[in-house]
């Protein structure tokens, strides 16, 4: 569906981007890097918002920028959403649903699966300017799933939703997913477990892992050690303590090692395999 | 038009300042310039060249606005890419406004002799003003230096300008030779517009 072959981007003289390649196809596929990681630039190359010094993005074999239906397909939602001040939520939405060329008798319905998908039916009639925070996040992530979008990107969509509206767009994820390229840019690796089939790690601009979730996983296999804070020095070789927890009044460290312990290793998370591969413990 | 229509609903009370001053301000300029000179056809020259180009780039540029102030504009590009672009917005929402104008022109018609001489250069001087605030607007990527410049410009030239190379306005224009200085401003407009088209396509998209 997509490709992204051989793509670098430089800003003056800071590559951002360093020969990128990519295959997407239908799924859900979870961008996942450090801020600064190269996320945001890659995603707005995808989008066609910015052309690359080298390589290119085609969508079913095509360039984007020569592709007539890329536009019609595509769904996005950058970091920074919120135009349109003056106008209701319907009206914005129907707005948007000009500019992506649906065409106007199904916008009604559209807007309508749109808007119930982010529980935000009940707020159609009011002003933009009027949605907190939140809301206005929920109205971003309407307009980009308005309509058919065979490609969804989405920059950063969870951030500022309560725990209730991100478990509301966890399902509305798995619903849309079907017949859908969906890409999620994102730092939060829980987004990503719960609502991604594959994960795309990105550090300093360059892929460092491209794979399902369980793959990522098992990298941090056999080296992440549960240890109490006074046992932390018997650890054997380099080691990094991804978390400090407390459990009845005793800490202990959630330690990431290459070399095999004494004690018994934990069950690795998402989170334990991308630390493994950013740390370069993989 | 849908995307028009939406775009002009959402400037609410900025949409119909345009409106007050070309159907409410003007004709009560025009009625006490009536009782105190009588139908002098050279105030209602002034009067109109004071009051109607410099709110003809008022639509376009808080039209503008959202696409290149606001925090969607990055999602408005995307979307927009080569389906629209803001040189489109803008000629659009100035035929708007000369449309406005002519109404108005067809009431004076019945008060005025040489209406359509002054017609014919409000529309260009209104063109001249919505394209150097176009241009501005693509250049800076802001809507309110050029709302502030088309307006300082036309009080300067207009109240204080003379005979000045550089001022658009002409006194008089009761003949076609009253014309002489508006294919040169025409011109420039025309410039305006095309420098201003060049500069939203290679600096939008970096602004982002």
């Amino acid at each position: 569906m997509i490709k992204v072959n051989n793509l670098s981007k430089s800003f003056q003289r800071k590559k951002v981007l360093h020969s990128i390649n990519l295959e997407l196809d239908i799924g859900v596929y979870g961008l996942l890097g450090a801020n600064g990681a190269g996320k945001t630039t890659l995603l707005r190359c995808m989008a066609g918002l910015f052309e690359s010094q080298q390589g290119e993005v085609l969508y079913n074999d095509e360039p984007i920028h020569k592709s007539k239906s890329f536009y019609n397909d595509l769904g996005y939602l950058p970091q920074a959403f919120g135009m349109f001040q003056e106008l209701t939520l319907y009206e914005m939405t129907d707005y948007i649903c000009s500019l992506r060329n649906i065409a106007s008798n199904q916008c009604s319905s559209a807007i309508a699966r749109a808007l119930e998908s982010v529980n935000l039916e009940d707020k159609a009639r009011d002003r933009v300017k009027t949605l907190s925070g939140g809301m206005l996040r929920r109205a971003g992530i309407a307009q980009a799933i308005l309509g058919d979008s065979k490609v969804i990107l989405l920059d950063e969509p969870t951030a500022g939703l309560d725990p209730s509206e991100r478990v509301r767009f966890k399902n509305t994820i798995s619903c849309l997913k079907q017949d859908k390229m969906i890409l999620i840019s994102t730092h939060i690796v829980e987004d990503v477990d719960a609502c991604c089939d594959n994960v795309i790690v990105i550090d300093e601009g360059q892929i460092l892992f491209n794979g399902s979730c369980v793959k990522l996983k098992n990298i941090a296999l056999n080296k992440v050690y549960q240890v109490k804070e006074a046992d932390l020095a018997g650890i054997a070789g380099e080691k990094f303590s991804l978390k400090v927890n407390d459990k009845g009044g005793v800490v202990y460290h959630r330690v990431l090692t290459q070399d095999k312990q004494a004690f018994p290793s934990e069950e690795p998370s998402l989170e334990d395999g991308y630390m493994c591969l950013v740390r370069r413990l993989a | 038009m849908r995307r028009l229509y939406l775009e002009l609903k959402n400037l609410r009370f900025y949409y119909f300042v345009p409106l007050v001053v070309l159907f409410i301000l003007l004709p009560l300029t025009v009625l006490a310039s009536l009782k105190q000179y009588g139908p002098s056809f050279p105030s209602f020259s002034v009067i109109c060249q004071l009051y109607f180009p410099c709110f003809a780039p008022w639509w376009s540029l808080f039209v503008l606005k959202d696409y290149l102030n606001s925090p969607g504009k990055e999602l408005l590009f995307v979307y927009k890419q080569n389906r629209d672009s803001l040189l489109g917005k803008t000629i659009i929402l100035w035929v708007l406004y000369v449309l406005h104008i002519l109404v108005v022109f067809f009431a004076a018609s019945f008060i005025y002799d040489f209406v359509w001489f002054l017609f014919i250069a409000l529309i260009i001087q209104s063109m001249f003003l919505t394209a150097l605030a176009y241009l501005l607007a693509a250049l800076l990527q802001n809507t309110f230096v050029p709302l502030i410049t088309t307006f300082t410009y036309s009080l300067i030239f207009m109240l204080a300008g003379g005979y000045s190379p550089l001022n658009i306005f002409t006194q008089g224009l009761s003949d076609a030779g009253s014309l002489n200085k508006m294919p040169g401003v025409l011109l420039v407009a025309v410039v305006f517009f095309y420098v201003g088209y060049q500069t939203e396509k290679r600096l939008y998209k970096t602004s982002i």
